[in-house]
């Protein structure tokens, strides 16, 4: 007789709320828009969930980031132009190269890959949010108060100034300047933490909340490239967090982590901080392949040519980055053997990497090119990351790097591997989708224009430096004597950043003037295959009337008219579909979060108290108090449908 | 048993970068010894670990060739399969870079400074 209960109160469980079932298309729609809109106002602004709203606040904010740091470069350029030159002062210049490297590394380049991922992932994978949305607000407001925290702090004289590594001692106790390396590792602990909530999110999206037949071998490549990504910065940022709070305890307490006269270990602070430096290269490039991985098919009109290669070498590459780090440590006299094992890991990184180049040339190959913008970007950033490659497994050797180390060589090969391999596919990326994010095309002939002026600036700015490192020139120097024989390279230098300069300002006028007069792009402008060019462009709040079922690894080109989906999903309130790990089979439909202030006040306690614990410890005492009310307000039940199991 | 006779199709993902991870860890941490020990820690314990990566890639390999039977966890076959193929490359890649620690073991004596 209970069990008769219990399945009837199942029944009616089972049957609360309003599904999709069999519901017209005007009714349908009518019910998602009302249940997963963003309130118009200003509250809509602060409160929204939206991982669309979320990803794209992030993207603009990550490029509004990437001009501060470009236009750092420009001032250190005008600088270098000529030998002892006195246009600005050595602090001044510190402080400049130090932002320019913390901001491109913490402030854009991590944060504009994790927010394309916000963005995308749920459109690709054919869902409608990411898991726990909330946290996916609180990681952006803590983001964007951490970078305009330490901009703040460089206006008022006090930017960080180590380098963006912030070795000690230089940055210890004794001798970092006033507060500014504190500020720098504040900044970290904001940046962090944001990361990390979105790599959980990122994770927990891509594994349980695929579109039902979306097996392992049917995710798109750039799905599983964020996917890689996120564990690697949930495995790698914990160490940069601990760290720069051991520096901060260090400064502020009197603790002597890496005080050598006092039994601690100046060594260790780039132990640390080098677990997390080495895969934060690759959390950065990842993605860009995936990018890469994305276009391509699109623009040869083929799918990728080695689908498990590519996967098997993301997921290498990201276990490898854990075991490169004591190659930034070569010149620090550790023992040749112990050298030697990291230089094996250094090189052997090279394998993954070039699996995936032929791979995608493979693919151009077999296919039939169309040199849209995208693909150009693409074909850009394979040449220029293979000399950033080949230049990589140079200085994994260790007599090598011994001769380059801290000369202008070292530069020229990140710049090759962090532009030529991360931005040039991110900026083919901006061009990819742009369309679907706005419902209007860039501009192709400014876009021709923006990609020719961006890789010739970029390789006449960057290439110069590989031989101004073999001749000896140091890096962070403000300037450098005229006997030296560098002045003209460097004039040379100089001039050309001003082309790269001017392609970067092409691409920002491209997106300025399309976002207001381009051409409309259709669902689908450019014929591709993966999920989001199912749905309108711009999508709405619920991405997908009904979520789709996949059937294939390229679903719009294996069914170009109808896609099947699936039914059952509550309408009148936010809900998502649950699956298993590997075969994507649906198990249970999940309450998705509404709107709320909650994660910005919550963040701002954060951030105040992290801002407030530059300058005295007991403000993590008494910062505990907000922040466990934002995080109670947060949680509390409040009798909505998400509160429901 | 059934394990070895139908394969596992995460095996060689699996061992192939945990041995790996470990046999680096161990072997900067013993390098200092190598050099008055009279024989070559460094190579031997890489070598090890080498062979449990290998033993990783083999249940791997039988898994790829074993269509028919999920074993745990019950995946689909052609899940199964990518799996263990993609199992199978990871596996070799780790494999080949212990090989690599094997040979800097075995060049280097350990008293270079």
């Amino acid at each position: 007789m209970s069990s008769i209960r219990q399945k009837n109160a199942d029944r009616i469980e089972e049957l609360k709320g309003v599904r999709d079932t069999g519901l017209d298309e005007a009714r349908l729609v009518a019910f998602l828009a009302h249940a997963w809109q963003t309130p118009k106002g200003l509250y809509g602004w602060l409160a929204t969930v939206d991982h669309k709203v979320i990803g794209r606040r992030y993207v603009v904010t990550a490029f509004l980031f990437l001009i501060l740091a470009g236009l750092s470069a420009l001032v250190m350029r005008f600088q270098l132009a000529a030998p002892e030159a006195g246009r600005i002062s050595p602090d001044f210049y510190d402080q400049l190269f130090t932002m320019h490297g913390t901001t491109m590394m913490f402030l854009f380049a991590v944060p504009v890959m994790e927010a394309f991922a916000v963005y995308l992932v749920p459109l690709m994978i054919g869902t409608r949010n990411v898991a726990f949305p909330r946290l996916n607000a609180f990681s952006y407001w803590i983001y964007v108060s951490g970078g305009i925290m330490i901009w703040i702090a460089f206006a008022f004289n006090t930017g960080a100034d180590a380098g963006w590594f912030s070795y000690v001692p230089l940055a210890g106790q004794f001798y970092g300047i006033g507060k500014r390396p504190d500020f720098w590792a504040q900044m970290v602990t904001y940046t962090e933490v944001s990361a990390l909530a979105v790599a959980v999110e990122i994770i927990a999206t891509v594994l349980k909340q695929r579109a039902p037949g979306m097996t392992l071998d049917r995710i798109p490549l750039y799905v599983w490239s964020v996917l890689i990504t996120a564990f690697v910065i949930l495995f790698a940022m914990p160490a940069v967090m601990v760290s720069s709070t051991m520096l901060i305890l260090d400064r502020l307490v009197g603790t002597k982590f890496f005080d050598q006269a006092a039994g601690g270990d100046a060594l260790l602070w780039q132990h640390l901080f080098w677990f997390f430096g080495h895969p934060e290269v690759y959390i950065i490039f990842i993605p860009a392949t995936g990018f890469v991985s994305a276009i391509l098919p699109t623009f040869v009109r083929r799918p990728v040519f080695g689908y498990l290669g590519i996967v098997l070498s993301l997921i290498a590459i990201g276990f490898l980055s854990f075991g490169l780090w004591v190659h930034h440590m070569f010149a620090t006299g550790l023992p040749q053997l112990g050298e030697s094992f990291f230089t094996a890991s250094s090189m052997m990184i090279a394998i993954p990497s070039g699996i995936q180049v032929f791979c995608w040339i493979a693919t151009i190959w077999g296919g039939r090119p169309i040199f849209a913008t995208p693909l150009l970007f693409v074909l850009g950033f394979i040449f220029t990351f293979v000399i950033g490659g080949l230049t990589g497994v140079m200085v994994a050797s260790v007599p090598i790097d011994l001769q380059v180390h801290d000369t202008y060589f070292v530069v020229a090969h990140f710049h090759y591997v962090l532009v030529g391999g991360a931005v040039f596919p991110l900026l083919g990326a901006v061009y990819y989708w742009f369309p679907k994010a706005t419902g209007r095309m860039l501009s192709e002939r400014l876009g021709h224009l923006n990609f020719w002026f961006v890789f010739l600036g970029f390789n006449l700015t960057f290439f110069p430096m590989h031989i101004l490192g073999l001749q000896g020139m140091p890096r962070r120097v403000y300037t450098y004597p005229l006997e030296s024989g560098w002045g003209s390279a460097n004039l040379f230098i100089s001039l050309s950043s001003l082309v790269l300069f001017v392609g970067f300002a092409l691409f920002f006028l491209n997106m300025l003037l399309s976002f207001r007069n381009g051409l409309p792009a259709g669902d689908n402008p450019w014929g591709a295959s993966t999920l989001e060019w199912a749905t309108t462009s711009p999508p709405p709040s619920y991405n997908f009337p009904r979520l789709p079922v996949v059937t294939h690894r390229e679903p719009l080109w294996a069914e170009p008219d109808t896609l099947a989906v699936i039914e059952g999903l509550r309408v009148d309130a936010r809900e998502v579909l649950g699956g298993m790990v590997a075969d994507a089979v649906p198990q249970l439909r999940l309450p998705s979060a509404d709107n709320s202030i909650w994660p910005l006040l919550s963040a701002t306690a954060v951030g105040g108290t992290f801002f407030a614990s530059i300058y005295t410890p007991w403000a993590v005492v008494w910062g505990a108090i907000p922040i466990s009310i934002g995080f109670i307000c947060w949680f509390w039940p409040k009798g909505e449908p998400e509160d429901e199991e | 048993m059934r394990a070895i006779s139908n394969g596992v199709s995460w095996a060689g993902f699996a061992s192939g970068p945990i041995a790996w991870a470990v046999s680096l860890q161990v072997d900067y941490a013993i390098a200092d010894l190598q050099c008055h020990s009279g024989f070559r820690p460094t190579a031997l314990f890489s070598l090890l670990a080498t062979g449990a990566a290998l033993a990783g890639i083999a249940l791997s390999w039988r898994a790829l060739r074993d269509v028919g039977f999920g074993i745990s966890p019950p995946l689909h076959a052609r899940t199964r399969r990518f799996l263990a193929g993609t199992s199978v490359g990871i596996g070799a890649l780790f494999a080949l870079a212990m090989l690599v620690q094997i040979a800097a073991g075995l060049i280097f004596s350990g008293c270079e400074l």
